[in-house]
């Protein structure tokens, strides 16, 4: 190489962002059991609209979504494009509506990511409007951040997951869809509506995403979830102006269904 | 003092990856007294935009040095814009004929620089960047195009071509060099938040003055591989300069 041009000559420019919300449902219903071997206690717990046997042992499903999301982070971390470009945010909703993990660099994140992930816990109603609103939120005042800092950033991601309905408050929850639909129809937000189990109020989501339908998670398969995300990620991460990053069609088989 | 220039294109990592050509494309030319540089990047996912970039930056240089005075001398911008995406549509309908695409294939950015007689014409639709040298220092002439996100930018065959289009007339005075780079490039070469050039790019500028383009381009594409390691991108560059009080000739350089 010759000294025409040196490394120390570059300017030193921050990597195009690909930020993404997950919203996700961390209601009482999620910590249902899916899989594996239980104990029924012989209690009985009435929670997020419904009646519960109490059991010891098992897998959740909140356990599944906790698994999907670790990976999703393991994934991005791996790859040498996506680790520098992707900014998770994590706003769950259950109790409440909340802010569990804050938009920053992969690297910066990943000290607290596993406890905060690991942490969650299957509680409360469904307020999914208030939560929607809040990932919004999020990612508008992340958009002014690059914006005030000169970082470059690719259209944003919402990915909305739930096993129930809303029933949170109707005006919140009518907020929440008018926003994403207008950002939408904008182009400047990609939404994916995920329903996790048979129990999944399709149409409820479907409000989200008028142009793409919503989808139902096979089983619980999160963790395919989660690799087609990551890999969708990367590519987005690498595209480059004039590229149609068109989504993997085939690999959401895998994983997903109408 | 005679105006000289350099230019190269150099394939991304993303490019090689995918197997996809290279899809930046340059072009310089001198007649008449005018000297004019061009830059064109093909859109990321039309299948033939390399050939369209090409035959763009061909055709416009061309056009530029046959009509500089005419560019010059038109008031109404509007008509000059006009001018220079008709050239261009042109050029691109004649290659979507020969072949047998669409003209989407073969979208691409421009940015063009030319001089002649004191005076400079740019034009610039897109991403990339075009800077100069004066003498205060480094500046920018006009900005990347991107709209608001990163992968997003206007090509010659967007509908909203004509009203993206940026066009800069002028008198020359201590201007002394022209630089025009790809978006590739810019991710090195160029400061997004202080929007600056590279101090680097003024030693590129002179190494054009003092080098024949023949020795110098060959280097230019070597020392872009420094450059290729910032990015996944394709990586151009086109370069037109003179020597100045900034850019000193060779009798005047200090002895080392």
């Amino acid at each position: 190489m010759n000294d025409l041009i040196r490394r120390q000559d570059l300017e030193s420019n921050p990597m195009p962002r690909v930020p993404i919300c997950l919203c996700l449902d961390v209601s009482g219903s999620m910590g249902r059991v899916v899989d594996g071997q239980t104990r029924d206690t012989g209690k009985r717990e009435f929670s997020d609209g419904k009646w519960w046997r109490l059991v010891e042992g098992g897998i959740t499903a909140l356990q599944e979504l906790k698994g999907g999301v670790n990976l999703f982070y393991d994934n991005l971390l791996e790859d040498e494009v996506a680790r520098y470009a992707a900014e998770i945010c994590v706003v769950t909703f259950g109790d409440k509506a909340e802010l569990v993990i804050d938009f920053a660099n992969l690297d910066r994140q990943e000290s607290k990511r596993k406890a905060k992930i690991d942490g969650l816990k299957a509680q409360g109603e469904t307020p999914m409007g208030e939560a929607v609103n809040m990932a919004l939120d999020c990612l508008e005042a992340r958009k002014v951040e690059y914006k005030e800092a000169g970082v470059d950033y690719y259209q944003p991601w919402l990915v909305l997951m739930t096993d129930g309905s809303s029933n949170g408050d109707a005006m919140e929850f009518n907020r929440a869809v008018a926003r994403t639909i207008e950002l939408a129809n904008q182009r400047k937000l990609t939404i994916f509506p995920i329903g996790i189990g048979d129990k999944a109020d399709m149409e409820c989501l479907a409000k989200f995403s008028l142009k793409r339908p919503p989808l139902r998670l096979k089983g619980m398969n999160f963790k395919g979830f989660f690799e087609w995300l990551s890999a969708s990620v990367s590519r987005t991460s690498q595209s480059m102006p004039g590229d149609k990053v068109k989504l993997d069609l085939e690999g959401i088989k895998t994983w997903g269904e109408l | 003092m005679t105006w000289k220039s350099v230019c190269c294109a150099v394939q991304g990592r993303g490019h090689v990856k995918k197997n996809i050509p290279c899809q930046d494309k340059v072009a310089r030319r001198e007649e008449n007294g005018v000297s004019v540089i061009a830059l064109a990047d093909g859109a990321g996912s039309a299948q033939f935009s390399h050939y369209g970039a090409q035959v763009v930056v061909n055709r416009i240089t061309a056009f530029v040095v046959d009509r500089f005075f005419d560019l010059i001398a038109q008031a109404d911008g509007r008509k000059v814009t006009q001018d220079i995406l008709s050239v261009a549509a042109q050029a691109l309908t004649d290659e979507a004929e020969l072949r047998e695409c669409e003209l989407k294939d073969l979208a691409s950015t421009l940015l063009v620089a030319a001089v002649s007689d004191e005076k400079f014409f740019l034009a610039h639709l897109g991403d990339g960047v075009i800077g100069y040298l004066n003498a205060t220092g480094l500046k920018i002439a006009s900005t990347p195009d991107n709209g608001e996100f990163s992968n997003e930018t206007v090509f010659i065959t967007s509908a909203n071509a004509a009203t993206r289009m940026r066009i800069y007339k002028g008198e020359l005075k201590s201007i002394s060099g022209f630089i025009l780079m790809s978006d590739g490039t810019e991710q090195s070469l160029y400061n997004k938040r202080n929007k600056t050039l590279a101090p680097v790019v003024k030693r590129l500028m002179h190494r054009t003055c003092l080098v024949s383009a023949e020795v110098l381009t060959p280097q230019l594409e070597e020392a872009l591989g420094v450059v290729l390691e910032n990015t996944q991108d394709d990586c151009s560059i086109a370069i037109l300069a003179r020597t100045s009080e900034q850019l000193l000739p060779l009798m005047k350089l200090p002895l080392s």
